[in-house]
């Protein structure tokens, strides 16, 4: 199951890579297609407009990509920090027992209480607006996601006979944490890794529809949506369109985010219980 | 007169036979003891009577009880006799109870329930069903939760539940498994009065043939999903060779090297363990917490002694304190010169090994050695282990695998002394005595001294040169194996000692 597993992970990878590049490679190929062009506003599907366009006369279908782009690089950016620093964080917190641990997580408590929104207005105050600082805001709110998930996960095993073995082995706590701990937690975080993708795509259509997030002339679901609420009864497809491609990425990454967490436990990959006789 | 009577019991899942043509009877007053190793299908019998099967298990055969006959397929029938005729009891009280509901609610909810009485009529009903079943009348069972309750008292309130709707058979899995052994004598003679004085049928399932072989009329051996053998107590080798066979196992007589005086390995002096209650932090004085009390102990090379006690007797505090995996809060170790690598074996041989790793990595940790080093191998042939196995997972191999290969790690760095934390304990019983067997092995061999923490005072006899009781935190007795078994002084020796030797009644 180990290897099937590993196939499927390394799979879905992949495809998301290349996504990503062939994205990274259309971008400046369809720049033309989202300039303002006020004489071809509004145009009905067609088939050199296969979605439209929109009241300034960008390709509704060349904004989805666009989009696509900008929202995947400011998740995978957040997750990158998130996981980059709520994971040691998080075994961090798990292998000590006082003061270090409580401080780990009363930290992760004060992060949480704070309002999200208020930290990327202060984030975009001091660094303007982007791709980076839309990243960094949502980032920050991944870490203790990240932290509590690891230390959740990891506290547990530092119980166990095996790693009592360990210590009787001469291992100090960092190589337990290196060899035990972390190939065992590693499946968590992976299906957390891909749940904050799809919440990091949601918050960055959320900043940029209050305009915190990328700027113009780079397209961005949030925007669209936002552009297209005055235009709700004339041209509904303007909405429904980025909102649907929102959706399924959304979804799209939880799902497999599920998955993933389905084969992290073992209770739940058995599906059935077996003879304890 | 037959309670209840089985026929034709097979079970399948998928495509796995797991139970084949089982028939059995059990007659109004009477023990059946049924035992069998690890996988041969005695919880399944036990599951498949109480209807606890899982859902994708396909089951035929014919039940008979209170004088209806019904096919065990026909779900909805089953349920209904099944209902108030078979009351279950499990191994672990705690995992069944909810952690929010009073003991005796838990009792009266049983009786609300299916015999739709009232509460208030409920509740007394519940309370005489615990002071039946010999819980004591000074808790307040309807105050007292789970948790503030002993493990055998939850036994002992689980068995006022099934006994409260009066059935006319009574399913015991594992009842005293998780007990200790005085709790464990509380209980079986608990059964026994339901027995004799309610004429309730027993099914007693059980890995342990000596504890079923105290109280039960009669044993059925299962074997790979079918009962090979059958036989009145007490047993004989003509009628019943292989539970013969299986019953002296657990009996077989000391070893005992001659003593020569040998080196001293470890002294102890004074060593103690205190925690604080944080429980009371805030609110009162905070109370200290005795687990160890002025423990001194001395051990010489390849001298193998037992500690005993039951649990909360504080003899895992101090393994795990000989192992310095936990610091002494006053005291001090003395190891002789040169000495002091300590290994250790764990009581649970699947929780000792990293799931993730083969077994030939986990073998090699202590060394730094890769799988595939001859050292591994060795190693693993020292602890009785087939090399082959050294390339699988631990859920690829047995119990008893896995703790020859928790006690390969434990010697491949040859210790001076190895701390055997209830080793066998968590083992089917030919098993256990083939480990007993290796640990004696691996003494002669390699002069490793052995401490062996166990609550099994037969298993600590067989073993070990020395024996220390320990009770409360504090040593109570002392002295060389066979002194202590011809003449224990202690109370709580005499205890342990009387409830081990309790079932001499049966003789092979």
């Amino acid at each position: 199951m180990n290897r099937a597993l590993r196939k499927k992970i390394m799979g879905g990878a992949l495809v998301l890579i290349f996504l990503y590049g062939a994205l990274a490679i259309a971008m400046p190929l369809m720049e033309s297609a989202y300039q303002i062009r006020i004489d071809l506003r509004l145009m009905p599907i067609s088939s050199t407009h296969w979605l439209g366009t929109d009241q300034f006369g960008r390709d509704t279908f060349a904004m989805v990509i666009g989009g696509c782009f900008a929202s995947l690089s400011v998740a995978a950016m957040a997750v990158v920090i998130g996981a980059g620093i709520g994971v040691p964080l998080g075994l961090i917190a798990s292998a000590s027992d006082h003061v270090l641990s409580r401080s780990i997580l009363s930290l992760n408590d004060f992060i949480f209480a704070f309002p999200a929104l208020v930290t990327a207005i202060l984030i975009h105050n001091i660094f303007g607006s982007g791709i980076i600082t839309a990243g960094l805001a949502i980032g920050i709110f991944n870490i203790p996601v990240f932290a509590r998930t690891l230390y959740g996960a990891a506290r547990p095993l530092w119980t166990k006979d095996f790693i009592k073995a360990a210590r009787l082995a001469g291992k100090n706590t960092i190589s337990i944490a290196a060899t035990h701990i972390l190939p065992l937690v590693s499946s968590v975080a992976l299906a957390q890794i891909s749940m904050q993708m799809g919440l990091g795509i949601l918050a960055e259509a959320g900043l940029s529809y209050v305009g915190l997030g990328v700027v113009p002339p780079m397209p961005s679901w949030g925007r669209m949506l936002n552009e297209a609420q005055t235009l709700i009864v004339i041209a509904p497809r303007l909405a429904i369109i980025p909102g649907l491609a929102i959706a399924a990425s959304v979804f799209l990454f939880t799902w497999i985010g599920d998955k993933l967490s389905d084969y992290a436990d073992p209770k739940r990959r058995e599906g059935h219980d077996h003879d304890r006789a | 007169m037959t309670a209840l009577d089985l026929k034709g019991l097979s079970v399948t899942l998928g495509s796995r036979s797991v139970l084949d043509d089982l028939s059995l009877t059990i007659n109004k007053g009477e023990i059946v003891g049924l035992v069998g190793a690890s996988g041969s299908g005695k919880s399944m019998t036990a599951r498949a009577l109480c209807g606890l099967l899982p859902h994708h298990a396909k089951i035929s055969g014919t039940l008979t009880l209170n004088s209806k006959t019904i096919a065990l397929d026909d779900a909805e029938s089953f349920a209904d006799i099944r209902g108030r005729g078979i009351g279950l009891i499990f191994q672990d009280p705690a995992g069944i109870f909810n952690p929010l509901m009073s003991i005796g609610d838990h009792v009266a909810e049983a009786l609300v329930r299916r015999s739709r009485l009232a509460r208030p009529h409920a509740r007394e009903k519940a309370r005489n069903a615990l002071d039946r079943a010999g819980f004591p009348k000074d808790i307040p069972a309807f105050d007292r939760y789970p948790h503030e309750v002993s493990g055998g008292q939850r036994q002992r309130a689980m068995i006022a539940a099934a006994l409260a709707l009066s059935p006319k058979i009574l399913i015991a899995d594992e009842p005293t498994t998780a007990l200790d052994v005085t709790t464990e004598n509380g209980i079986l003679a608990l059964l026994k009065q339901c027995a004799d004085e309610d004429g309730l049928g027993i099914l007693l399932v059980s890995h342990d043939l000596p504890v079923l072989a105290r109280i039960a009329d009669r044993l059925l051996l299962m074997k790979e999903g079918r009962i090979v053998e059958s036989s009145m107590l007490p047993l004989s080798n003509d009628t019943a060779p292989e539970l013969a066979r299986l019953y002296a196992l657990s009996h077989k007589a000391p070893i005992h090297t001659a003593h020569d005086r040998r080196a001293p390995l470890l002294q102890t002096k004074s060593i103690g363990k205190t925690y604080r209650d944080k429980s009371k932090f805030l609110f009162g004085s905070s109370d200290t917490i005795h687990a160890l009390k002025n423990i001194s102990l001395f051990l010489s090379e390849s001298e193998i002694v037992a500690v005993v006690g039951e649990s909360g007797s504080g003899k895992s505090t101090l393994a795990r304190i000989l192992a310095d995996l936990d610091r002494a809060s006053q005291g001090e170790m003395i190891w002789a010169e040169g000495k002091g690598r300590v290994q250790m074996v764990f009581q649970d041989p699947a929780g000792s090994l990293n799931p993730r790793w083969t077994i030939g990595q986990s073998i090699g940790e202590p060394l730094s050695l890769p799988a595939d080093h001859p050292r591994v191998a060795e190693a693993a042939r020292d602890a009785g282990l087939d090399p082959a196995l050294l390339t699988r997972y631990p859920h690829q191999i047995s119990g008893g695998q896995a703790q020859r290969a928790a006690i390969a790690r434990a010697i491949i760095r040859r210790p001076d002394l190895l701390i055997l934390d209830e080793p066998v304990s968590a083992l089917d019983f030919e098993i256990r005595d083939q480990i007993l067997s290796l640990l004696e092995r691996l003494r002669a061999m390699h002069g490793i001294a052995m401490i062996f923490i166990t609550h099994d005072i037969r298993a600590a006899r067989r073993l070990s040169d020395r024996m220390i009781i320990l009770d409360k935190g504090e040593i109570v007795e002392s002295g060389m194996t066979a002194e202590i078994f011809s003449a224990p002084h202690h109370a709580v020796t005499k205890a342990l000692i009387a409830a081990s030797s309790s079932e001499e009644r049966v003789r092979s």
